[in-house]
Order: structure tokens, then C-alpha cells, then sequence
């Protein structure tokens, strides 16, 4: 049964951009830093349109009692849409734990066994997750404010080198906007958790919900492209992480090397994704176990988790963003049939 | 007692141990690079390795030692000058980059390009070329005040009017040097490191010296303080041009854009030889018509520097990115074509005040 206690709208709209910005963050950019700001600044207005487009819709309709419902498994169309959401947020949680890995491993050029680094942050996460989903979100006000401060350190920090002449002149706007749309534009499991959870919310709706979460995320990869822009120029295009490399570059006064402070807050946001995205993936779970291990459930998804994200090391990376996108695209067009299918049968 | 309890403390104790806890680094088994000096032969690369370590003999002291390796590639020269230490060399206090006397004429966008992608370097290291071989190289790290020397270089990089250039400034990704170097110059008191080399191609074609190379680090963004001597009423006086600041404005004249670039700034503390022309100086005449001279000089100057530069086709200052923001289809045709260059595209002058 989904949880009937009331969630705080502000704590799931900063949990959910917490999960979205992450991606800004720790993933790897192998020559997706080569195309210019502007053509990532309005790429990514676009692909927050179309998200909202897609999505605003479906959300609207997981605020019925019909979805709540569809979720706890009592009607005929949810096995198959619960089992497509629990594919969806697998996908998604692996993704991460194997991110928050490998920007581990980058970050910090620790040469511990991979299974075993995957398997320590897997059961942080999954600890994480146990305490509740509540506790959670509570967990994601404090990061925010942890965020929101390396933010602004990065930002002092490199403010000297700023240089407008280092911003690219639109050559082929056009083609590099596209180019920014097919390289960048994912679905992730993290928008499914505004409807799983957003029922939950009370009377702030779902789609209210999402354009704030889509906004504030727009919003900080703008401000990261600007200043990585500003001050790496054509240098940006060489990095896989150039947001890590803003946190090497800059100081303040004496302070100096304080990439690890950044790192630390970055990682445990990585953390929190994966935790966040183990709810959900409890949650829609839970329904299709046997009594004895809904309880467990979150513990329940630990080795498919594992064995997932082990698997994920052998695919491109482009090809589990497009798989991702698959499968929570497919999830919401299955919400979406079946809640129509529902109402015609009603 | 429950198993679980009795257990779980053994199991997170053994899960730490593989935490890195038992296997790190201790620090005296660390050596901290403190700089990094590359090279070229014929067919290979050279690097040596400024390693600083605690002294075994004497207590906070610390010891440099020289790795040096050889291989067809840098990453090959590096890790042959990693293992020639006993040490774990640790490149995260790396701050300086010395591109020797081969690497310096051609093949310095190569270095750039590793040292800028590698992970393990750090973005925000300073480069110089230098005149140096290997073996002079070795050298200067045998003086006395080696450590001081590089020290007083890394003291630089603090500054806000450094004179130094990062690699991430540099580096454009085509493996080729383009833009000013800083040039470090071997003194026998000392290191100077004032001068920048101008290279375009891979090539360097020009060395901008004294207050050239200060106008041209003001004209690439960098805070700089003008020092500059000239003659009054038969008399030498000395100035310095305090926080000077560059502006960039685009004109249409005769259908055709022009850069303007002014240079402002206030000049305080002028200094004469003797005492009554100081006094001389202070009356508001003098200083109107020392506004003015000053401001011719430094115009000339500015003058001379874009000659060397913009009127040879070169653009170290980033003047298209103007001409691009104010039209980027023009710039892109005319600049393709030579047109923005048969013209004054570019006017610079200068405008100082005596305070």
C-alpha cells in the first residue's frame, strides 16, 4: 500500500531536483562539454518543456483515487504497469549507483575493488532508504542547503577568472541546440517518483509540483554552463567533469584545494539519489510480493540493484540514457493507458 | 546474546579494512611534486620530476630530488620518472609546469594538451617556457635557494596581478600553442618571469618584454600595476599606472566597425630626481599636461604592441570575439577573407589622469 502519511511538498519538490541536478554534477561528459553554453542553456529549456509536456498530463492523472489504486495493485492493469515502473526505477537506481561510483573513483583515484565500493554504497542506500522515506526527504532540506553552499563557493571561487571573451558566438545555433537535445535529453525514473509520491502531497498539484522542480533544475544548469563557460572556455571541451575541474581551479584567499569539500557534498547527493530512487522502487514493489517480504522490501531489490548496475559497466553510456528513457516512457504511457482503460470501464 | 549483535561489529570492522584504512600512503612515503619540467629530443620526450620530501638527517627540512624519464611519449617519460623514486609521487600540490628549450620552440601545444586532460595534474598549473635543457634544468634545482626560487613562483599564482598563465588558459584542445606564454628567464639572483612569448602555430614568433608584456597581460584580463620612466622639462620621472582597465567599444565609421579600446587608469606617486621638480609636480598645470603625456606614451605603446600583433593577423586578445558579438556573419566572412585586416579594425589610445 503506497504510504497514506502526508509528504511535504517543498521536501519532495527538493528531493526530486536533488536527484535532477545530480546528473549535472557527477556524470561524465565525454565531449558533451564540447557543445558551446548556448546551445546547452537552450537545449536545456527545450528538453525541460518537453518533459513538462510529456509529463504534466500523466501527473495530472496519478492525483485520482483511480491511480492510487492502479498503485496498491487492486486494479487489472497493474501488475504489468507496476512491473514496467519497477523496471524503470531498477534502471535508474543502478544507473546512479554505478555514477556515484564512478565519480567516486574519479574524484578521488581510490583503487578499491569495484564490486566491493558498489556493494558498500549500495547498502548505505539501502540504510538510507529504510529509515523512511520521510526521513529522507528531511535528510535532502539539509543537502540542498549543502549544495546551494558549494554552489556559492565555486561561484566566489573562480569569479576572478571570469572572462566574457571566453563565451562562444553562436556559429550553427540551430544545429548545436539539436546537438544539445539528442545528447542531453533523458527520462528519468526521479520525474515518476512526483506521481508515485505526489498523491501523498495533499492539495498542491502534481503539475504545479514538477514545473518547479523542472525550473529550479533549468535553472542551476544554466548557472553551471554560464560559469564553467566564463571561465574555462574552449578548455571546457577537453573536460569530462567540468564542474569538478571549477571546484579544483578556484580559491578563496588562502583556501585552497577545496575540491574535496565539494566532492563530499556532491557524493552525498549521489547517495541520495540512489536511496530516493530505492523508495520508489520499494514502493512499487511492494504490491506485487508476497506478504512476508513487503516489509523487506526495500532489501528485497538490493541484489537485482547489484546485479544491474555490474552489468551496466559493459554498455555506453548513451545507450543506458536512451534505455532509461524507454523504460520511463514506456511506464508513463502504461500509467496513462491504464488509467484510460479504467475509465472507459467505468 | 543475540548472533546478530555479537556479529555485526566484527562485520562492519571488516568491512572497513577494506576501506583503503590498512593500505593507504603513509606521508613520509609520499613524494609531493612540486614541479614538473618536460622536454623534447628527436624522437622522445623527457620529463623530470621536482620531488620534495621530508629530510631523513634533519627535521623540518625538506629534501628535493630530480626523477628524470625518457619515452617516445610524455605518459611514458612520466612513468619512467615515477619509478625511479622509492616514493609514491603525489601530484596534487603541482602547480608548475617548465617546458624546456626543445619542447619551447616547437611541440609546447603537446604538453599543454596531456598535462590539461590527464586527471591526475591539475588544471590551474602554471606554465613557462624556458631555454633550459635537461641538464641546465638539473642544474638550477642543485642551487642553494632552488626551493625559495619556486616558492616565490608559487607565491605568484596568489597574487590577483600574477604573472603567471594557467594551463586551462591555455590550452585549446588542437595541440598547438596558440596565444602568450609567460617566459621564464634564468638569473643568477633569481628567476624572471615577466616576459611572454607569443606563439601562434606551435611556433613562437615574438617576446613582448617590460611594460609590452604588462599591457599585453592587461589587454588578456590580468590586474597589472605600469611602471614607466619618462622625460619632464629635462628631467626623468618615474610613474606607476595604479589598477588600469581596459575598454572595448564597437563604432561604425564609414560603414565599417572599429574596435576602440581605451585604457584608463589614475597614476598616483610620481617621482622626480630631485626635490624641485617634485614640488613642480604637484601643481594642477603640471599634472594636466603630465595627463596628457603620459597618456601619449602609453598610447604609443599600445600602439606598438597592436602592430606586432593584430596588424599581422594575429589575435592573442580575443579583439574578434567583439567583432563576432556585434555581427558574427561579418566577422566570420571578413576575417576569412583578410578584409578586417586591410583596414584600421583595431584603435587603441589612452587615457590617464594625474591625481
Amino acid at each position: 500500500m503506497p504510504h497514506k502519511t502526508l509528504i511535504n511538498t517543498r521536501q519532495l519538490i527538493i528531493g526530486v531536483y536533488l536527484c535532477l541536478v545530480c546528473d549535472s554534477l557527477i556524470r561524465p561528459l565525454p565531449g558533451g562539454a564540447a557543445i558551446a553554453a548556448y546551445g546547452r542553456i537552450f537545449g536545456a529549456f527545450l528538453c525541460a518543456t518537453v518533459v513538462l509536456f510529456l509529463f504534466g498530463f500523466l501527473l495530472k492523472k496519478c492525483q485520482t483515487e483511480g491511480f492510487v489504486a492502479l498503485l496498491a495493485a487492486k486494479t487489472p492493469h497493474s501488475k504489468w504497469v507496476l512491473c514496467l515502473l519497477s523496471f524503470a526505477f531498477l534502471l535508474g537506481a543502478a544507473r546512479s549507483l554505478q555514477q556515484s561510483e564512478m565519480f567516486y573513483r574519479y574524484a578521488t583515484g581510490q583503487t578499491l575493488p569495484l564490486t566491493l565500493l558498489l556493494l558498500l554504497i549500495l547498502v548505505v542506500c539501502l540504510y538510507a532508504a529504510h529509515t523512511g522515506l520521510e526521513v529522507l526527504l528531511r535528510t535532502g532540506t539539509v543537502l540542498a542547503i549543502l549544495l546551494a553552499g558549494s554552489l556559492v563557493l565555486i561561484a566566489i571561487a573562480n569569479a576572478p577568472q571570469m572572462r566574457l571573451q571566453n563565451l562562444q558566438i553562436p556559429q550553427q545555433p540551430i544545429e548545436s541546440i539539436w546537438q544539445s537535445c539528442m545528447t542531453g535529453f533523458n527520462l528519468t525514473p526521479e520525474l515518476l517518483l512526483v506521481g508515485v509520491l505526489g498523491h501523498s502531497c495533499g492539495q498542491q498539484k502534481n503539475f504545479g509540483i514538477l514545473f518547479k522542480i523542472l525550473l529550479l533544475t533549468v535553472v542551476s544548469d544554466v548557472v553551471f554552463t554560464l560559469i564553467s563557460e566564463l571561465v574555462l572556455g574552449q578548455f571546457e571541451a577537453l573536460q569530462v567533469q567540468p564542474i569538478h575541474t571549477l571546484a579544483r581551479l578556484g580559491g578563496i584567499s588562502v583556501f585552497r584545494r577545496l575540491d574535496a569539500v565539494h566532492v563530499s557534498v556532491w557524493l552525498l547527493i549521489a547517495v541520495f539519489r540512489t536511496a530516493l530512487l530505492c523508495v520508489g522502487l520499494g514502493e512499487v514493489l511492494r504490491p506485487l510480493l508476497p506478504s512476508k517480504a513487503k516489509q523487506a522490501a526495500v532489501w528485497v531489490v538490493a541484489l537485482p540493484i547489484f546485479a544491474v548496475a555490474v552489468l551496466l559497466y559493459h554498455v555506453p553510456e548513451l545507450v543506458q540514457q536512451w534505455a532509461e528513457t524507454f523504460f520511463v516512457f514506456a511506464a508513463g504511457a502504461g500509467i496513462a493507458f491504464a488509467m484510460r482503460k479504467e475509465k472507459a470501464h467505468e | 546474546m543475540n548472533k546478530t549483535k555479537v556479529f555485526a561489529p566484527f562485520l562492519v570492522f571488516w568491512i572497513l579494512t577494506f576501506c583503503g584504512c590498512s593500505s593507504g600512503v603513509a606521508l613520509s612515503q609520499r613524494g609531493i611534486v612540486k614541479a614538473v619540467f618536460a622536454d623534447k629530443t628527436i624522437t622522445n620526450y623527457v620529463v623530470g620530476l621536482v620531488i620534495v620530501q621530508g629530510s631523513e638527517k634533519e627535521a623540518g627540512k625538506e629534501e628535493i630530488s630530480l626523477q628524470w624519464g625518457e619515452g617516445e611519449t610524455l605518459a611514458q617519460a612520466i612513468q619512467q620518472a615515477e619509478q625511479q623514486g622509492q616514493s609514491v609521487v603525489f601530484y596534487g600540490q603541482n602547480q608548475l609546469l617548465f617546458a624546456g628549450k626543445q619542447a619551447s620552440q616547437k611541440g609546447l601545444g603537446k604538453v599543454l594538451d596531456y598535462f590539461g586532460t590527464e586527471q591526475a595534474s591539475r588544471p590551474n598549473m602554471a606554465v613557462y617556457a624556458t631555454e633550459q635543457t635537461p641538464e641546465e634544468f638539473e642544474e638550477w634545482t642543485e642551487q642553494e635557494d632552488f626551493f625559495q626560487q619556486l616558492n616565490g613562483l608559487e607565491k605568484d599564482l596568489e597574487k590577483s596581478h600574477k604573472q603567471a598563465r594557467m594551463i586551462y588558459e591555455l590550452n585549446t584542445g588542437e595541440q598547438k600553442a596558440e596565444g602568450l606564454v609567460p617566459f621564464l628567464e634564468k638569473k643568477e639572483n633569481g628567476t624572471d618571469t615577466s616576459q611572454l612569448v607569443l606563439y601562434d602555430d606551435d611556433t613562437p614568433i615574438l617576446l613582448l618584454k617590460e611594460n609590452q608584456a604588462q599591457l599585453a597581460r592587461l589587454l588578456l584580463g590580468t590586474p597589472v600595476v605600469l611602471e614607466y620612466v619618462t622625460q619632464y622639462q629635462g628631467n626623468s620621472i618615474g610613474y606607476s599606472l595604479q589598477t588600469p582597465r581596459i575598454t572595448h567599444e564597437i563604432q561604425l565609421e564609414n560603414g565599417k566597425p572599429i574596435l576602440h579600446l581605451t585604457l584608463q587608469g589614475s597614476v598616483r606617486g610620481i617621482t622626480a630626481a630631485t626635490a624641485q621638480m617634485q614640488a613642480q609636480l604637484s601643481r594642477w598645470e603640471s599634472r594636466k599636461e603630465l595627463s596628457r603625456k603620459f597618456s601619449q606614451q602609453i598610447s604609443s605603446e599600445l600602439q606598438q604592441l597592436l602592430q606586432q600583433t593584430w596588424q599581422q593577423g594575429l589575435d592573442p586578445f580575443g579583439f574578434g570575439w567583439w567583432f563576432g558579438v556585434w555581427n558574427n556573419q561579418w566577422y566570420q566572412q571578413n576575417s576569412s577573407s583578410g578584409a578586417l585586416w586591410q583596414y584600421p579594425s583595431v584603435v587603441v589610445e589612452a587615457d590617464v589622469e594625474v591625481v
